[in-house]
């Protein structure tokens, strides 16, 4: 197991929290709700900041060297096809933003672990984080990732994960 | 305060048959285009049957079921493990229980064991979600199980919004009132009381929140200023906290009723708006003062400056420093701030006024017929034009008006609702 120390995410993106997105989000979701549709300064979806990728590529951790080692000594494929989202959290430190908000975020490594699938198969196993900073700087919400590159049994038709099929 | 305890289960939701329209709305909106999920000969080249739904999605949904139970500004927290795929025509159901109610960042948050899964009993998506409990449950407006009626709160994000300050009688027929037509927030100084309150209000389908604020604390009233902010323009203040003369000493009369409502005037001359109105409410007891001559008025001028009570012990002997003649200033002085203020209000297209009732029915005027003041207030009452006390809906009618766009040329005045209590007591 190797773990690279968490890194200072330095913003650089912008994400403008914008409300017809959220309507839209809203709407995807099954939460066409008067507090999200029709407020201007609505908040936004437990899982709204996942459209981050509008404004920001997201995962580019998951190419960073420290992963990229791992892969290569326990010889998993780095790629798209063996890549599994195992899980995804999202932490709001106060009431989540609001439409007409302006968010930074950055992305940063967390950890990088070797793990063994139930069937033995090797497994990298990786967390990052995407931070959303306000204005001034402060955190105002956090989503933490954890994916894994898997080992693809030639044997097996279905690129089934440990967790999940 | 919350009827949210461990081993509590929020009513479930279903979602779907999950449909292709489904996926490819998710998919356009969160920006996650792989084609696995909506292409089926890539997802068959991939090894799966068909295409597969989203995680997100279905991430997306338990969120949705969440919000709706708890509310949509409530979530603190949402963890989610993604266990199984899910495929067009799976039936979901979302179903929630609380784990453990703690604090928390200075709130009271529940932390929940979440789980969306398929007809068959298999788990889709799992995890854990932390939410505020600043909204009773079972208050939200949910959308319920075929077949169930549910009465609810409005939300009508096109109200303007009004803020009432104070939570007694007279603060609660104002906001009953003013929430006819207006978004309300409700600010007062015991946690008790703004949850009763707002209780009560959203009870009536008002869609009112309430907030706790010290009027006396310059940051607790900003605090305020900031939540208001972010509620949308403020378009009626009524400021209504006020203590009676046997509700505290010189000082905390004083520091409520005239500091306070400084600062209250200052934060939301800050958040006013073309077409705002504020209405504060001062007390016949004011025009009943006598004018405390040039230096004393000077002081009273200027409530905020940080030697405010150092500076009137100078001028008013400690011997005359009584609970009624601090009700009778401070109510003075007030309406004194809102001529004063006048000009700074007009300046932005607003409007402040004062409004000064006479013996109110109201819990705390019937507390006065029996505190030091009685006797004062009795022989007040025999010489009231109209012999009898007013009512708070003829409060709520003034305020109401005075708000209004109807009461559209008056501001920087006071408006006596007195029952001729004034005139017959103090005539000409």
């Amino acid at each position: 197991m190797s773990q690279d120390p968490p890194v200072a995410a330095v913003p650089v993106a912008v994400m403008p929290v914008e409300r017809g997105k959220i309507r839209e989000y809203a709407v995807a979701t099954g939460a066409s709700r008067p507090a999200y549709l029709d407020n201007p300064a609505a908040p936004v979806p437990p899982t709204f900041l996942a459209t981050v990728v509008f404004w920001m590529p997201v995962g580019e951790t998951l190419r960073d060297a420290a992963v990229l080692r791992a892969c290569a000594a326990v010889g998993v494929p780095a790629s798209r096809g063996s890549l599994l989202s195992l899980e995804q959290e999202y932490v709001f430190h106060g009431p989540p933003p609001r439409a007409g908000d302006t968010l930074r975020p950055a992305e940063r490594l967390t950890g990088v672990e070797v793990k063994r699938t139930r069937d033995g198969r090797a497994m990298v196993l990786i967390r990052f984080t995407v931070s959303f900073h306000g204005a001034d700087g402060t955190v105002r919400a956090e989503c933490h990732y954890t994916s894994a590159y898997v080992q693809r049994s030639a044997d097996r038709e279905q690129p089934s994960g440990p967790e999940r099929p | 305060v919350s009827a949210l305890v461990p081993g509590t289960r929020l009513p479930e939701r279903a979602f779907g048959p999950v449909t292709m329209t489904d996926i490819v709305r998710y998919q356009g909106a969160s920006g996650d285009m792989n084609p696995i999920h909506h292409d089926d000969e890539f997802a068959r080249a991939a090894g799966y049957p068909a295409a597969i739904s989203v995680g997100m999605l279905s991430a997306g949904w338990l969120a949705a079921y969440c919000t709706e139970q708890l509310g949509e500004q409530a979530v603190r927290r949402f963890r989610t493990r993604f266990r199984s795929q899910v495929y067009r025509g799976d039936r979901l159901t979302a179903s929630a229980e609380v784990v453990r109610v703690f604090q928390a960042g200075g709130e009271e948050r529940a932390e929940l064991s979440v789980r969306l899964r398929k007809d068959d009993g298999s788990v889709v998506v799992d995890g854990t979600a932390e939410f505020a409990l600043t909204r009773l449950p079972g208050r939200r407006h949910s959308r319920g199980k075929a077949g169930t009626m549910q009465t609810g709160t409005n939300e009508r994000f096109g109200l303007p919004v009004a803020l009432v300050i104070g939570a007694g009688g007279m603060s609660m027929a104002a906001a009953r009132r003013l929430g006819q037509s207006h978004r309300l927030l409700l600010a007062s100084l015991g946690a008790e009381e703004v949850t009763a309150g707002e209780a009560a209000l959203r009870a009536d389908g008002i869609d009112a929140v309430g907030v706790q604020v010290d009027v006396t604390d310059p940051d607790s009233v900003a605090a305020v200023g900031k939540f208001v902010a972010g509620q949308g323009r403020l378009r009626t203040l009524a400021h209504v906290a006020g203590v009676s003369p046997s509700g505290g000493d010189w000082r905390h009369i004083f520091a409520v009723n005239l500091i306070g409502t400084a600062l209250a005037e200052r934060t939301c001359l800050e958040l006013a708006d073309t077409g705002t109105a504020a209405v504060f409410i001062a007390s016949s007891a004011g025009h009943m003062a006598e004018n405390p001559g040039p230096d004393a008025t000077a002081i009273l001028d200027d409530p905020l400056d940080p030697d405010f009570f150092g500076r009137l012990d100078a001028v008013i002997p400690a011997g005359e420093q009584t609970p009624l003649q601090a009700y009778r200033l401070s109510k003075w002085a007030l309406m004194r701030l809102c001529r004063r203020r006048a000009g700074a209000w007009g300046a932005k297209g607003a409007r402040i006024v004062s409004m000064s009732p006479g013996l109110i029915n109201t819990p705390q005027g019937a507390r006065e017929l029996a505190g030091p003041a009685a006797e004062v207030k009795r022989s007040r009452m025999k010489a009231l034009a109209l012999a009898r006390e007013g009512t708070m809906v003829e409060m709520a009618d003034a305020i109401e008006f005075l708000a209004s766009d109807r009461a559209s040329y008056i501001t920087g005045t006071d408006v006596l609702v007195d029952g001729g209590i004034v005139a017959g007591n103090k005539r000409a």
